[in-house]
């Protein structure tokens, strides 16, 4: 390794799945198995040879990076046993930390992890209120009230979030964000405990009013 | 002595895909397979965790592998695909890299001796590697003759790549709806990811890629389609109406997960195996099997 590598180049060869980057010969079987490229602008293929030319800005900045579904498909046939999904989802950290995106996913991703931090797991409705205060995507909330609805009627939303003792746990040992990163708001917060209460609420009559015939009702 | 079994739901099978859970837990009570729920296990951090750090998702998996070595199990037994996949690769990095396993031993309560001895398995592999399909067959009940049933993969269940079953051309959930009596389709799709990972922030990614995989079984006659992930369930069941705008046919497929076709095999009742929770109905899969 030289001194006058590329700096971006450099970097990307220090994370998670980014050691071999130089080994790819621009093949394209990458691009071929990916499921999302026809919503990409480059494509993996092209997003390697971008990285070993140092594009930090265009990399980072690309909305490709997004795109992947992470299904390993790239990265199981590479010949060249590069690991392109999990390299990808490093240049998302770097993205991330690095201010260039304002992706949609990028919003998802930053709303789970802070979910996460608060519970030790998930609680969909919590994660769902957080990305759309955060995307203020009204669009695609109005688009969300059917299928929301329908989970709703089948059973399928929690009500309650299940805490985890492990979560003070997990933020310590640095696994996931302390409070206060990632525009973890105060308002957001109290958006968040103003929902957990009502949910709670109607949970608790849920529970008065169904007793035992619940299961019933969806058997 | 028989192996014990320590049971990740995660956090989907807590919400979303309550039906996995019921049939998961009816199912393995019905082959006497003792699953005992991990105490106080975290979600695996799914892909999402990476945006924070690169190596949440290793280290809540390993944090859930030392609970159940702490919790004296032999085995993990995660039903969704995404978790198993995080699971199993996180087992595998903490045998190869030490300083992940340190991390964990250093910085959490959980101490864990990275000796690889906590097994993870996905309930599909508990089944055809440890019980046994010839064993299953004999404890069929109500087989699902006639039934044409489409093997959805998806990508997680074949990850890490040919551990259990090939990444490319896997056959796994094909042998067991054989077991069961009912008929395999064979259809492109199989193998191919839904794009449950953007369902939010991308849902015209996920509709296209789920209408492709329904479309795809459709074509070649499926009735219902059979899964083991409850990302892939929310894409083609949740998304499968915006689907058919998409691909501009029609899909009407019931998308049941594999546990319930086995407990309908196996004389289970419909209501124990959350059938009615689906979106799109199941109405007709389970009057064809006479339940």
């Amino acid at each position: 390794m030289t001194s006058d590598m590329q700096p971006f180049l450099a970097e990307v060869m220090t994370v998670r799945g980014g050691k071999d980057v130089l080994e790819c010969y621009q093949c394209g079987t990458c691009s071929a198995s990916c499921p999302a490229l026809q919503d990409m602008v480059h494509g993996p293929r092209r997003i390697m040879y971008m990285i070993q030319n140092g594009m930090e800005q265009e990399v980072l900045s690309s909305p490709d990076i997004w795109r992947c579904v992470s299904c390993y498909s790239c990265m199981n046939r590479c010949p060249r046993g590069i690991e392109i999904t999990v390299l990808f989802s490093e240049l998302r950290r770097l993205a991330v930390q690095k201010g260039y995106v304002e992706d949609k996913e990028a919003q998802f991703g930053q709303a789970f992890t802070v979910t996460l931090a608060q519970h030790g797991r998930m609680f969909e409705p919590e994660l769902l209120t957080r990305y759309y205060l955060r995307t203020l995507d009204i669009k695609g909330m109005l688009g969300m009230i059917g299928p929301g609805l329908k989970m709703l009627l089948k059973g399928k939303v929690a009500f309650t979030p299940k805490n985890i003792t492990a979560s003070q746990e997990l933020r310590d040992a640095g696994v996931v964000p302390p409070v206060g990163s990632y525009r973890h708001s105060k308002f957001s917060d109290r958006v968040i405990a103003i929902m957990i209460a009502v949910l709670g609420f109607f949970a608790a009559i849920g529970k008065v009013f169904s007793g035992d015939k619940k299961e019933a009702l969806h058997g | 002595m028989a192996k014990t079994y320590a049971y990740y739901p995660g956090c989907s099978l807590d919400s979303t895909a309550k039906e996995y859970d019921m049939s998961v837990r009816a199912v393995f009570a019905k082959l006497d397979i003792e699953l005992h729920e991990l105490d106080e296990w975290t979600c695996c951090g799914a892909t999402h965790s990476a945006v924070y750090n690169a190596d949440s998702r290793f280290l809540l998996s390993i944090r859930n592998l030392a609970l159940a070595e702490m919790q004296g199990y032999d085995a993990v037994v995660a039903p969704c695909s995404a978790c198993y996949k995080n699971l199993r690769r996180a087992a595998k990095l903490a045998e190869a890299d030490k300083t992940i396993c340190t991390r964990v031993n250093d910085e959490m309560e959980e101490v864990f001796s990275c000796s690889g001895k906590v097994e993870v398995l996905h309930p599909l592999y508990l089944i055809l590697r440890d019980y046994g399909l010839d064993v299953l067959k004999k404890r069929v009940v109500r087989p699902l003759t006639g039934l044409k049933i489409a093997s959805y993969y998806g990508c997680m269940l074949t990850r890490p790549m040919d551990e259990f079953d090939s990444a490319e051309r896997p056959t796994g959930l094909d042998r067991l709806v054989r077991a069961l009596g009912a008929e395999p389709v064979d259809y492109d799709y199989k193998a191919k990811c839904c794009g449950g990972a953007l369902a939010l922030s991308h849902s015209g990614t996920t509709a296209r890629m789920a209408g492709d995989v329904l479309a795809s079984a459709k074509g070649r006659g499926a009735e219902a389609v059979t899964l083991a992930c409850p990302m892939c369930h929310m894409a083609l069941d949740l998304y499968q109406s915006k689907a058919k705008k998409i691909v501009q046919r029609d899909l009407d497929l019931p998308v049941v997960f594999f546990t319930q076709l086995v407990g309908l095999a196996l004389g289970l009742e419909p209501a124990q195996l959350g059938l009615k929770r689906h979106i799109v109905p199941t109405a007709s899969l389970v009057a064809q099997v006479g339940a």
